[in-house]
């Protein structure tokens, strides 16, 4: 199986490029994977999207509002620690584990899926 | 005259020896000899043709072969869209970057592993951003991504008759670049590429 099998779009928007993989087979539409970049290519991040259980929502209309929005707000990338930094002063908590949630920090609906089958590039 | 099927069959006839071979031969019309000459050359200019191309034809589908989807996958070829910036609804703040979820449900945003991966989920999905990163040097990384999913199987008239021999290849992800047997860039090339 490989990104991409479903669906594959390029976008530019006024602040950022990048491409969208939809599927892993030709009849996925429950996960993609984005690349995204700033217009001059110096920042890079990379996104993956999957489809909760019990949902029927088109994942490129999800994608669609985010991806036109996205703006880097700084003008470099720096080293991983002060990227952590900048999350953790934007107030961003720590995701606990699946057996410690707090109470109504979820959606009700939510069911966490394949969190832990994925890397991402460090 | 030919053998009734009463009486004693005639003798067959018997096998030709060399001398009576090479004089049946001379007393055959003669093919001239630039005809047997162009005939020389051009099996021998389009000999190997055919045997390259047949060889590098068969690779290719035997390569495909080895991947499930191989060829649905090339045949997923890149749409381009354009997307604009309408009114903020649902604004967050990433600390190095800002997006919109474009939707007032609730979200819930936390980090993850060692505190640079985000993870936003809403009632339908979960968003899972890596930490920006940046290539060294002058890579661009989504002119990259974009190339080589313009991959596609080349007709078998060009893999046959292609220069090229092999180049490198990704079957990994399905990624291709031009210049592998059989695979080639579309040629119309996207707009983004700078």
């Amino acid at each position: 199986m490989y990104w991409g099998s479903n669906e594959i779009w390029s976008f530019a928007t006024p602040h950022i490029k990048g491409i969208v993989r939809v599927g892993e087979g030709p009849d996925d539409r429950q996960r993609a994977v984005v690349n995204l970049a700033s217009l001059d290519g110096t920042r890079n991040l990379m996104m993956l999207v999957f489809l909760l259980h019990g949902s029927t929502k088109d994942i490129a209309l999800a994608l669609d509002p985010i991806l036109a929005s996205f703006q880097f707000t700084i003008g470099k990338v720096s080293d991983r620690d002060e990227i952590k930094k900048l999350i953790s002063e934007a107030g961003i908590p720590i995701r606990p584990t699946n057996q410690s949630l707090p109470s109504g920090s979820y959606p009700k609906s939510v069911q966490l899926t394949r969190s832990a089958k994925f890397a991402l590039p460090s | 005259m030919p053998y009734s099927g009463v009486g004693v069959p005639p003798a067959a006839a018997p096998p030709l020896s060399p001398c009576n071979w090479v004089a049946k031969m001379r007393s055959m019309r003669r093919i001239p000899a630039w005809t047997l000459t162009a005939i020389v050359l051009v099996c021998s200019a389009t000999v190997p043709i055919i045997i390259r191309g047949a060889f590098r034809y068969h690779s290719v589908r035997k390569l495909l072969a080895n991947f499930p989807y191989g060829e649905q996958r090339l045949s997923v070829s890149p749409k381009i869209k354009t997307l604009t910036t309408s009114t903020s609804i649902k604004p967050v703040n990433l600390g190095y970057a800002t997006l919109d979820m474009g939707s007032t449900g609730q979200i819930y945003v936390a980090t993850e592993g060692d505190r640079a991966v985000v993870v936003i989920t809403n009632t339908d999905f979960e968003f899972r951003l890596s930490a920006p990163f940046a290539f060294g040097g002058p890579t661009n990384g989504v002119a990259m991504h974009i190339e080589a999913e313009e991959t596609h199987i080349l007709p078998i008239s060009q893999i046959t008759l292609s220069p090229r021999m092999t180049s490198t290849f990704m079957p990994s992800s399905w990624l291709a670049r031009p210049g592998c047997i059989g695979v080639a860039t579309r040629s119309g090339r996207s707009q983004h590429r700078t």
